[in-house]
């Protein structure tokens, strides 16, 4: 479970009063070679490029300057002439704005527009403006520049990023750190350099400064199925380190350790609780039994992450201060939940603990970045003996839904650390399987003489596939719905479905299922001699995930999952089968996809199984990654042919 | 886009760009007490009928009362309460308040009355304001209240009050919602001396009942949902609503230029409002005569400055005051390089009048259908466009957007904010609806043309070859005009263009399994007035699938013609289509020696008033020929049409699918 919300405050460009008048004679002259560029050489083609960047952080001084150079390379480049920033306005103020656009025949004017204070979300507690303004005169040429300064009220954050890939090229980039004066007291500070070019790095200087110089950093260009955004694009991630923390690999162990602490305060030995866990888990029952009636009466407990109508508007309920607070209210914060289930289990008699993991969602685990706040999701781990042998099992009852020994895509196959007294533990989560997240279809559909498929179909979704659509029905709105409209996307706009059973919404530990009945006009062509029966029904409509020859970043599928289908079509009368497709085979190191068509009495029964047991590969491993789901495209494609054996 | 006057009216769906913004702060919640008004528990108590429909929620009460003090200040009370009766109806306990920055807002509270427990009341100080509609800057602001609480069973209710004093003594209040509503009220309350018109749209006139002197108060009550089907025009279109105009004591007609209660008003005031701005200035006649230099006819000069005007005028929309109505001063405009919409018409108009071509400011609104010939209104616009008269002998080949009509007769349409629709086509979006010419002689409301099919093309020509193995390769010509030509122009110039390449690989990989695009070339992307022609070639390995000795080959090879069909039999809207187009495929298929052919899939002859559709597949010796024709001819269908409008879909979707059979030649 997500320990919080990790707020976010890397790029917060800053205005505040009307740009200067008058054309400040610092401006720097433009080099002749920019100028005259007329193509971004990094990404040909692209709207604009940023020529000259400069960011200085100064710690000492609580201020921070920005230098933009933009040059606009075609039409749509010139949307960056609209500049829009926005700002915490208790936290920053901002100075010193200057801009100025030289035209394409290298005269310059100033920038003498006005510039208007927006609400973006203004509340009693936060309020959010931005600064908009918009450059005059803008060409196809034109340079764009501008600077300011932002003065932070309390200090530059600690936790701070320089965004050196943006989503435009950047030509040469200079970034300073001024940091003579620890304002942090007891902390040090500490940076991590992310995809920077060979040789650019934050290097020292004379008068205490840490310089950066960049030069050539290409446009960061999305793709489908990418690694998170942020584990991929150039930059440098500043966080505070404490003073007395060890660096290397014993921070992580320090760090652990008084986690441990403040988790073990909050945990407690208390002896209601161990009294509540013997009660719920007898020691005469199997450990697993035991450990599972433990889980269910965690599940009991209100989860405070989730919102709920009920609780909703009745203020801040009281702070829970132990786990023997939460059995005793009933309600907590995803962490305490997943404290309590730490508590019951040693109370029964387990080794527990509490492990913290880097959730894969938005970022991938860097252990060279002693930052703390990498480690921000919270479960549990338990050991027992039973009959194989001792077991391990990560638990996450603070994900309300998860079934027992499940832990949500994010937080699986991920580093992180096993609090134990003596200290953090480095372990990583268990990596998930195909068999994690299976969807299982089955279907007899009744063919009849016009096309028309009808029929009983039945789909159960286990582990994460259930998982998901279970917490979005819990959220949003009818779950039924939600389902329906889930399944509609699988099959063509003209199916019919009406449920017959859906459910359980709230027990994890079982499948959620959809039994439902079927009704697709025209889902067969018919001609004047044959029916041409598409088998994949429930897969005809998707699309190619990997449609482009080329590839910049690695492929990564959240998590790995399984398809089964089992179909089986009943003939019209009249009719017999043709011919029907070979059966298909893809093997693959990462998986397999494979169909089949057999005949049966009155139809055909077709067979399809999809595996994809995998979630990064490298953009090496492409083109077999490509060729993989084309073939398996080929395969869905698949129809068999019924021939009429009485002529009309 | 919204870039002509306030936005007045409760819209139904509020400001949605404003919510998503804010849906962190919200998320944070609120700090409820208990309370709730009177009139509210009133309205609680009164049981609900049955509802067929199954509804997420009901709304109990939507009222709106007008206020105008003696001095002319004019306040606005709103109520609106609901119960919730579905889950999905928990998005009405999210509600909104818009008002400018010389409004006033003087009340806004939201309660929340569970069907068990204690009632909730959030305040304004709970509410999160924002600006953020979708311009760079405007000074409308909104207000949202989350209120809790917004469950199944429960009533939930917000109460609002501004004031102002508006540039335009207008107002209207919405009478349908997509949940049926029990009471829809409209209290109007004017000093002594001041009158009124109501004039009522999608609904017959209902006389008010008069409370007492000059206070009146409609009423409508248990009103059905408004439903919402997919491809039906804009809900605003459809739904019911009352127009009211004021007009201060003894002022009717033309005394008060804030009482506009006729087009011929409206146009007149318009363009009495636009006129001073647009005074041309050295620099601008300097420009027009450096842009009409090597124009060869008059009507090159005029696709100079459209052109101009269209594209090197960047959209910028900044919204202040009056700024919401009256352009910027045409050489001001051009000075900036940007401005919004009645920004940019106001300076083509500036400078067609430089060449001494007769141009009118258009006020239309960006969704077609929701101006309404029998309400005048001037908040009922969002958006300027130009009418120009040009003379009789002028060419008219490739001029398409004409209109014609009293006392103006013949305009020609052209909207300088689209900067992908050349001057003689008209933005799909406004065909066929409302324009409201400004003039000095009184406004005039016209219907905007609506472009025939053969000005809105598409052809693509395939020539493939397949091999045994079922592999297809080959070339295809796209040749755009008119609408679908913006429309794939804009696909293609909204991504940079090392990415474009991959909007047609991803076009491809829609409808072709193991395809590789092996060339790819645009011609005239960004020359607009010009046809757009995309050549492309491709090899898709296994296109044919191979059953035991049969061949499948689906000749149609790409594209998706129609709307996506619903399994509805019946419809209540019309279906609404963007433009009347035409499209067509010519596929040329040579298919392997070693086999014959065994099938071919029937003709296809799905006439019909709204859409027509042809396919003929013909076999000209070793090689298919698959042509097919997809013409929607209007821009409407009404809702008792469906079933054969469906039927034609249906036949659309059934030959898309449709394949050849062939058959191996030495098992024959």
């Amino acid at each position: 479970m997500q320990r919080m919300i990790v707020v976010s405050i890397c790029w917060i460009w800053l205005f505040s009063h009307p740009l200067s008048a008058s054309e400040d004679e610092r401006w720097e002259p433009v080099p002749p070679e920019e100028m005259s560029l007329a193509e971004d050489p990094l990404r040909p083609g692209s709207a604009a490029i940023a020529l000259y960047r400069e960011q200085t952080t100064n710690y000492d001084k609580s201020f921070e300057d920005f230098h933009f150079r933009v040059k606009i390379l075609s039409e749509e480049g010139k949307r960056f002439a609209d500049v829009e920033l926005p700002y915490l306005e208790n936290w920053v103020e901002v100075r010193d704005l200057q801009g100025r656009i030289i035209r394409p025949d290298g005269t310059v004017l100033p920038f003498e527009g006005a510039i208007h204070r927006k609400t973006v979300a203004r509340r009693k507690d936060l309020e959010i403006y931005s600064r908009v303004f918009t450059f005059p005169e803008v060409e196809v040429g034109s340079i764009l520049e501008y600077r300011y300064r932002l003065e932070w009220k309390y200090g530059v954050p600690a936790i701070h990023e320089w965004l050196v890939q943006d989503d435009i090229s950047l030509l040469r980039g200079r970034f300073v750190l001024i940091n003579s004066v620890s304002l942090f007291h007891s902390l040090r500070f500490g940076w991590t350099m992310f995809f920077l070019p060979e040789g650019q790095r934050l290097e020292p200087r004379q008068d205490g400064s840490w310089v950066l110089e960049v030069a050539n950093i290409p446009a960061f260009r999305s793709e489908e199925y990418m690694p998170p955004a942020d584990a991929l694009r150039a930059r440098v991630r500043f966080f505070p380190e404490a003073a007395d923390m060890p660096r290397g690999s014993a921070f992580w162990e320090e760090f652990g350790k008084r986690a441990y602490q403040s988790e073990e305060k909050f945990i407690g030995d208390s002896k209601d609780l161990r009294k509540e866990a013997l009660a719920i888990a007898p020691p005469d029952l199997p450990p697993e039994q035991r450990l599972r009636r433990l889980y269910a009466r965690v599940l009991e407990i209100d989860n405070l992450g989730y919102p709920t109508g009920q609780r909703e508007g009745r203020g801040k309920p009281k702070e829970n201060k132990s786990a023997k607070d939460v059995l005793k209210r009933g309600y907590g914060e995803p962490w305490e939940v997943n404290r309590l289930l730490v508590a019951l289990a040693r109370g029964a008699g387990f080794e527990s603990f509490v492990a913290l993991l880097c959730p894969r969602r938005s970022r991938i685990f860097v252990p060279d970045m002693l930052d703390r706040s990498q480690l921000n999701a919270h479960v549990v781990i338990v050991r027992f003996q039973d009959r194989d042998g001792e077991k391990e099992i990560f638990l996450d009852p603070a994900t309300r839904l998860a079934p027992f020994g499940f832990l949500t895509w994010d937080q699986t196959g991920v580093e992180g650390l096993r609090l134990e007294r003596s200290g953090g533990v480095r372990i990583r989560s268990p990596v998930p399987k195909s068999e994690d997240s299976v969807t299982e279809c089955k279907a007899e559909l009744s063919l009849d003489a016009k096309g028309t498929a009808e029929g009983t179909v039945e789909v159960l979704f286990r582990g994460e596939a259930a998982l998901s659509l279970r917490t979005k029905a819990a959220q949003a709105s009818e779950p039924r719905e939600d389902l329906k409209e889930e399944l509609q996307g699988w099959l063509p706009s003209q199916a019919r479905i009406d449920f017959k059973e859906v459910g359980p919404w709230e027990d994890p530990e079982r499948p959620l299922r959809a039994v439902f009945h079927l009704q697709v006009p025209g889902f067969a062509q018919t001609t004047s001699r044959r029916l041409i029966v598409p088998l994949a029904a429930f897969h005809l409509w998707r699309k190619h995930p990997f449609a482009s020859a080329e590839r910049t970043h690695p492929i990564y599928f959240p998590y790995p999952w399984r398809e089964l289908d089992d179909i089986t079509y009943l003939l019209p009368a009249g009719f017999e089968v043709e011919a029907m497709p070979e059966a298909t085979t893809a093997p693959a190191e990462f998986g397999r996809y494979r169909t089949s068509c057999e005949r049966i009495e009155g139809g055909l029964r077709f067979r399809r199984e999809l595996t994809v047991d995998g979630i990064v590969f490298p953009q090496t491993h492409y083109p077999i990654l490509r060729n993989f789901f084309e073939r398996l495209r080929e395969g869905d494609r698949a129809h068999a042919l019924l021939r009429k054996t009485t002529m009309e | 886009m919204r870039c002509f006057g306030k936005r007045p009216w409760s819209d139904k769906f509020g400001p949605r760009q404003a919510v998503s913004t804010t849906a962190l702060l919200l998320a944070l919640g609120t700090h409820a007490i208990a309370g709730g008004p009177d009139w509210l528990r009133e309205l609680a108590q009164v049981p609900l009928p049955e509802y067929p429909d199954d509804p997420a929620a009901v709304m109990l009460l939507h009222e709106r009362k007008l206020t105008v003090s003696a001095d002319g200040e004019i306040e606005i009370r709103t109520r609106q309460a609901f119960r919730i009766l579905r889950s999905e109806g928990r998005s009405y306990g999210t509600v909104s308040v818009l008002y400018g920055d010389d409004d006033h807002l003087t009340y806004f509270k939201g309660w929340s009355l569970p069907a068990a427990g204690k009632d909730f009341t959030v305040k304004e100080k709970d509410a999160v304001e924002t600006q953020t509609f979708g311009d760079l800057y405007s000074d409308r602001h909104a207000k949202i209240l989350r209120i809790p609480a917004a469950d199944p069973g429960n009533v939930i209710a917000f109460e609002s009050r501004r004031k102002s004093r508006p540039m335009v003594l207008e107002d209207a209040i919405w009478l349908d919602q997509e949940i049926p509503i029990r009471l829809s009220r409209y209290m109007l309350e004017l000093p002594r001396g001041w009158e009124f018109d109501a004039r009522w749209v999608n609904q017959p006139e209902t006389e008010p009942r008069k409370l007492e002197e000059n206070a009146w108060v409609w009423e409508i009550r248990d009103r059905p949902a408004l439903p919402m089907e997919p491809n039906m025009p804009d809900w605003r279109a459809e739904a019911g609503r009352v127009v009211v105009t004021l007009f201060p004591g003894g002022r009717r007609g033309d005394g008060d230029w804030r009482s506009l209660a006729s087009w011929e008003q409206i146009g007149r005031w318009y363009e009495r409002l636009s006129k001073p701005q647009r005074q041309a200035t050295a620099e601008l006649r300097e420009k027009v005569a450096e842009l009409t230099a090597h124009a060869e006819t008059p009507l090159d000069e005029i696709r100079a400055l459209a052109a101009f005007a269209q594209r090197d005028i960047r959209y910028v929309a900044i919204e202040i005051g009056v700024g919401a109505y009256r352009p910027s001063a045409a050489p001001e405009t051009l000075t900036n390089r940007f401005g919004d919409c009645k920004d940019k018409a106001n300076l083509l108009a500036t400078m067609l009048g430089e060449i001494g071509i007769e141009s009118h400011l258009v006020l239309v609104h960006s969704r077609r259908g929701v101006v309404k010939p029998e309400a005048p209104s001037v908040l009922g616009f969002d958006h300027v466009i130009v009418a120009l008269r040009l003379a009789e002998e002028t060419p008219r080949k490739q001029l398409y957007a004409w209109a014609e009509g009293e006392p103006f007769q013949s305009l020609l349409f052209f909207d300088p904010t689209d900067s992908l629709t050349p001057l003689g086509y008209l933005p799909t979006a406004l065909q066929g609806g409302f324009g409201l010419i400004a003039s000095e002689d009184g406004g005039d409301l016209m219907r905007l043309p609506a472009l025939p099919p053969q000005s809105n093309r598409m052809l693509r020509v395939g020539e493939f070859s397949l091999n045994a193995a079922g592999d297809l390769s080959g070339n295809v010509r796209e040749i755009w005009w008119g609408g679908p030509a913006a429309g794939r122009r804009a696909t293609l110039l909204q991504v940079p263009e090392p990415e474009r390449r991959k909007t047609q690989e991803r076009f491809l990989g829609a409808f072709l399994g193991g395809v590789s695009l092996r060339s790819w070339d645009v011609k005239n992307l960004e020359n607009f007035d010009q046809n757009l022609v995309v050549d492309y070639s491709f090899t898709a390995r296994d296109y044919a699938q191979r059953v035991g000795d049969l061949l499948l080959v689906r000749p149609k090879v790409l594209g998706a013609e129609g709307i996506k069909l619903s399994d509805a039999e019946d419809r209540n809207q019309p279906v609404a289509f963007e433009s009347a187009i035409q499209r067509s495929d010519v596929v040329t298929i040579r298919f392997p020696d070693e086999y014959e052919i065994d099938e071919l899939p029937p003709p296809v002859d799905a006439p019909g008033d709204f859409v027509e559709y042809h396919s003929r597949v013909k076999v000209d010796g070793r090689a298919l020929k698959y042509t097919r024709t997809y013409v929607v001819k209007a821009l409407e269908a009404p809702p008792e049409r469906w079933p054969e409008l469906k039927d034609v879909l249906q036949r659309i979707a059934d030959d898309e699918r449709s394949l050849v059979v062939l058959k191996r030649s030495s098992t024959r």
